[in-house]
């Protein structure tokens, strides 16, 4: 090696390709912090409570909007809403969907079906809007028995239409309460003139009757998908059983057969056998892709051709992570999103290529997650199930890509980026002078001969390093840098400087007046409570003279270890504290002063933090540190101070407290850091409510929004405040291990 | 003084034992005692009795025709699994930190390595900064990692944070102990691994018990983190049940505040059955003046 360096064109070489590796590898490893900031988070709130909000939709029109339908319940009355939201998150506008007279039922479902046509379903009433730039404009609106039974939720696609030569074929399939589903037709004459669509309906709505009473044909099993072929002639349905159907939009010579028969009269192909089909997607041309859990199948009318032969099989795209319950296809690039049940995870699929281009996780815990894309848009709505609001967002493809965080590939390629970047100095030095390489050399030699030596050892010691390094020294690292980002799960991180600490300091400037006040409080609190009660006690017990009454203490004294804290607040909270029913302070009170005197210790903001300041009374706590330490003092001293006329009190402060006065330090330090940390009192008596909100629990709360920023803002705060604590607290430690040395 | 052996003892107390400061010292104790207890012997009368016997007396001795001791298996069906789920979990945490703890403090205490101080100076760096800093990004990483509701999620971030205390602890020890012992022995060509196994180790048992039991209350007792990532109600720890369930509990006048004070006791069974170990193991006040810091 040493040889090989000496040449300088050699070195020139190793120059630029450790130059090269440095900069590729810190580029592609920090690559993530430029993401593609476009892309919106929409919360939008509904007035009322989630569960009423049933009828959601949303599409993609081509102009670049979403059409969104979302539910009011103000004062119990449902109100139906499409909006149009651009990739921005703007709202362009927003139209109150209103029911014709004698339409008694609710909107179910909107879509766009053209560049300017929506269409609106309720139960008993068809209604067509033309898309204008500033709302809907209603056209035409007709009654019958549309059935149309959408429960968006499900992600069971219940129709279809089909445009062309200027019809609106609308297909829908009912799945009725049994596992019946049947299919009915609809052929909508519509004329265009010029802007305004004037539709006749024509009278002669197709139905295929079954058997007298029933007018739909039913086909036996739940549909979880259907297409419409290109030539406009076929349908293809596909079966929560695995199979799929393609009939004939008249259903021809349907009626006179027994469901149970169809497989015999009507092409069927078996995508799974006894696998249940989770979600099917027509892609709009020709192509229906179904879910079968995990696995991606795609079927087209030809397969059914060759349904006969013995030979078919499905055709199989690729596999997903998770199983796929939902999903929507992006007809510009041939991409196929998959949604999982949780909502949590969204796959997008080049169908082409048979291959999934990336995988991501939006956030965790919602339901009801809808979602529909756009040329180069998806917008998704879920209900959260922690705060139970009903959100929507905007992604943009490439930020959808982007959102997959630290992989493990970009960690390797910041090492090989470091790496790279220190032996380019390296070498930098020694192509400079002679000499310098030659020391630099040597010293290179020197750390390297050490390492490989205790190679073994650095391999034991890997496990706990590694630990180490990703759970606590990167974390703390990565706080520090993202309590300067925008930064919550589900969203491209994005810069803004000093924007957390102003939310914080200035928006927030009350609850953060209460939270230092809390702070003050709680920690002066635990300096009094961890120290002065449990030397006074542990003097005491020391002057009992009996000795074995200092057992039965002791034995006692190990009963409050027994139940876990948090159960223990538990107790003060309802046992001790509670009001109505009256917890053992409240009865007592009751019982001198009269009903309804019962004072709300941890509901009333007056005394809510003070109550919580006195829960652990009579406050023993750690005496058995402070007993132990007091038993080492030698008993001469004792008496030569008896002797001397000092009394008990001053024999205290005299003699005892200073050869306890480093468990006191150490007590004492371990207090402030609790106090400044202190949350699990907080949330087990009063949830941060009513005052008594602190640091840690704010810390807490951000976590539980996935706002990831704001919290690290706070733990920086906090570790700000506790820095010159931990510092002398590590420093103590240190000196007592050298003193052992 | 010289060994003078009187045969009637003249008893001179000291000021302090007199009988006319010993009763006041005493009644304080027994005060301070009872009032201690309080919290716990309401819980335990109340865990037997019935809801409406609590809300309208609630310091009363339970009746003894009418003691519920079905209390007790409703508060079980509720959280019996759960208190598995948090004694295994505090358990593996535990061990693994008590073993990790002992061979890290083991190689940095005997084992002579390039750059072996620059490294415990790592673990002291880290235990200058609160591990509240972590969390946020443990949060992340928890996440996108896919370990949301497994107990790895617990794990992972706990033994790393917790090593660190651990090993400068053990360092301590195993640095206190009589070189002698140790050189003799690798005079005798024992290996380092040896010299660990058979000699250092056996004369640290007591703190190695110790650190489990501590680490295992601890853990047992955690109570943020654990929310956080076990949201799902079976693997949930019981800490996180309690608080769920105190909220739930408390509006059924069937169950009613019986069955929630017997799932604070049955809480606490583990805790117990780890208290009875220590005083076993630790007669006499030798840790506490031994753990002088």
């Amino acid at each position: 090696m040493k040889s090989f360096l000496k040449k300088k064109y050699k070195r020139l070489i190793a120059l630029i390709v450790f130059l090269a590796m440095g900069c590729v590898g810190l580029f592609l490893g920090y690559a993530h912090f430029t993401a593609d900031a476009s892309g919106a988070a929409l919360a939008y709130e509904t007035e009322g409570k989630m569960e009423n909000l049933s009828a959601v939709s949303s599409t993609y029109d081509d102009s670049g909007y979403f059409l969104t339908t979302s539910v009011n319940s103000e004062g119990g009355e449902r109100k139906f809403f499409v909006k149009k939201i651009g990739l921005e998150g703007q709202v362009e506008f927003q139209t109150e969907l209103v029911r014709a007279t004698g339409d008694s039922g609710e909107f179910t479902y909107v879509t766009g079906v053209t560049e300017d046509r929506v269409i609106a379903f309720t139960s008993n009433h068809y209604y067509l809007y033309a898309l204008k730039e500033n709302g809907l404009e209603l056209l035409d609106t007709h009654q019958g028995n549309w059935n149309i039974a959408a429960n968006p939720d499900s992600g069971v696609k219940n129709f279809a239409f089909d445009v062309h030569d200027g019809v609106i074929d609308i297909y829908s399939l009912h799945n009725s309460a049994g596992s019946a589903t049947s299919i009915v037709v609809y052929a909508e004459k519509t004329t265009v003139i010029g802007d305004a669509f004037v539709s006749s309906v024509n009278r002669e709505i197709k139905r295929v009757s079954g058997n007298k009473n029933k007018k739909l044909v039913s086909m036996g099993a739940l549909v979880k998908g259907f297409a419409v072929t290109e030539d406009h002639q076929n349908i293809i349905a596909v079966f929560t059983t695995g199979k799929a159907m393609m009939f004939d939009t008249n259903l021809d010579g349907l009626a006179e057969v027994d469901p149970n028969e169809y497989e015999k009269k009507v092409k069927t192909i078996t995508v799974g056998d006894g696998v249940t089909v989770t979600a099917a997607q027509y892609d709009g041309n020709n192509a229906l892709y179904v879910f079968l859990n995990r696995d991606v199948y795609r079927i087209t009318a030809e397969d059914f051709a060759n349904s006969e032969n013995e030979g078919y099989k499905p055709d199989y795209v690729v596999s997903l992570a998770e199983p796929g319950y939902f999903t929507t296809y992006n007809a510009q690039n041939n991409t196929l999103f998959a949604v999982s049940e949780d909502g949590n995870t969204v796959s997008a699929v080049d169908v082409e290529n048979r291959k999934i281009d990336y995988t991501v996780k939006l956030k965790f815990g919602i339901r009801g997650m809808h979602a529909s894309i756009g040329a180069d848009a998806f917008i998704c709505h879920w209900i959260d199930t922690r705060t139970e609001r009903y959100e929507m967002t905007v992604y943009s493809f490439s930020e959808l890509s982007q959102l997959d965080g630290a992989t493990v590939g970009k960690v390797i390629s910041l090492v090989f980026g470091y790496i790279g970047a220190a032996l380019t100095l390296l070498l930098i030095v020694m192509l400079v002078s002679e000499k310098a390489s030659e020391a630099v050399w040597s010293k290179v030699k020197w750390v390297g001969v050490s390492l490989w030596r205790s190679k073994w050892i650095y391999l034991v010691i890997l496990p706990s390093f590694a630990l180490l390094i990703m759970f606590s020294i990167y974390p703390s690292v990565s706080a520090i840098i993202n309590s300067f980002f925008d930064y919550e799960l589900g969203k491209p991180k994005e810069f803004i400087g000093w924007g957390n600490y102003e939310e914080l300091f200035v928006t927030n400037k009350d609850l953060l007046l209460q939270i230092c006040r809390n702070t003050v409080l709680l920690v002066g609190s635990y300096l009094f409570t961890q120290v002065v009660p449990p030397v006074f006690y542990a003097y005491l017990i020391m002057l009992l003279r009996n000795k074995s009454s200092v057992k039965i203490i002791r034995w006692f004294m190990y009963i409050p270890g027994l139940i876990p804290t948090i159960a223990a607040m538990l107790m003060w909270r309802y046992g001790i504290y509670g009001i109505d029913p009256n917890g053992a302070i409240n009865i007592i009170i009751e019982k001198i002063f009269g009903p309804g005197t019962a004072i709300g210790f941890l509901v009333d903001e007056r005394y809510a933090i003070w109550s919580i300041l006195f829960i652990g009374f009579p406050w023993v706590g750690g005496f058995l540190l402070f007993y132990g330490a007091l038993m080492t003092v030698p008993t001469e001293v004792y008496d030569a101070c008896e002797l001397e006329g000092c009394g008990l009190i001053r024999r205290f402060f005299v003699i005892d407290l200073p050869f306890i006065m480093g468990q006191v330090k150490y007590v004492s330090i371990g207090a402030i850091i609790a106090g400044v940390k202190s949350v699990g009192r907080i949330m087990a008596t009063t949830e941060g409510l009513r005052g008594t909100m602190t640091l840690m629990y704010k810390l807490y709360d951000y976590l539980q929004a996935d706002r990831l920023g704001m919290a690290s803002t706070i733990a920086v705060i906090m570790v700000v405040l506790l820095a010159g604590i931990s510092l002398a607290r590590v420093r103590k430690m240190l000196k007592k291990e050298n003193s052992y040395d | 003084m010289t060994n003078t052996r009187k045969k009637h003892k003249i008893v001179r107390l000291r000021r302090s034992e007199r009988l006319r400061v010993q009763i006041p010292i005493s009644i304080i104790l027994a005060f301070a005692i009872i009032f201690t207890l309080i919290p716990f012997m309401l819980t335990i009368m109340n865990s037997i009795k019935g809801h409406f016997e609590i809300t309208t007396s609630i310091f009363s001795f339970p009746k003894l025709n009418d003691i519920r001791w079905d209390n007790y298996a409703k508060a079980f069906s509720y959280v019996g699994a759960n208190i598995w789920n948090s004694v295994f979990i505090a358990f593996v945490q535990s061990a693994v930190l008590v073993i990790i703890s002992a061979v890290m403090a083991y190689i940095f205490a005997e084992v002579k390595f390039f750059g072996s101080n620059f490294l415990f100076y790592i673990y002291i760096m880290v235990m200058v900064m609160p591990n509240e800093l972590n969390t946020s990004e443990n949060y992340a990483f928890v996440n996108n990692a896919g370990l949301m509701n497994s107990y790895w999620a617990v794990w992972l971030p706990g033994w790393s944070a917790a090593q660190a205390s651990g090993i400068f602890l053990f360092r301590i020890f195993f640095m206190g102990q009589p070189k002698s012992l140790k050189e003799a022995a690798r005079i005798d060509g024992a290996s380092n691994v040896q010299l660990f196994a058979h000699i250092v180790l056996p004369m640290t048992i007591p703190i190695v018990v110790y650190r489990f039991l501590t680490g295992f209350t601890g853990a047992y007792n955690s109570y943020l983190w654990n929310t956080l990532v076990l949201q799902d109600e079976q693997k949930m720890s019981v800490i996180t049940l309690l608080m769920l369930k105190s909220g739930s509990v408390k509006d059924n006048m069937d169950q009613g505040f019986g069955v929630l004070y017997a799932m604070y006791v049955i809480s606490g069974l583990p805790l117990m059955v780890v208290s009875a170990i220590s005083l076993k193991f630790f007669k006499g006040t030798e840790f506490a003046s031994a753990l002088k810091m």
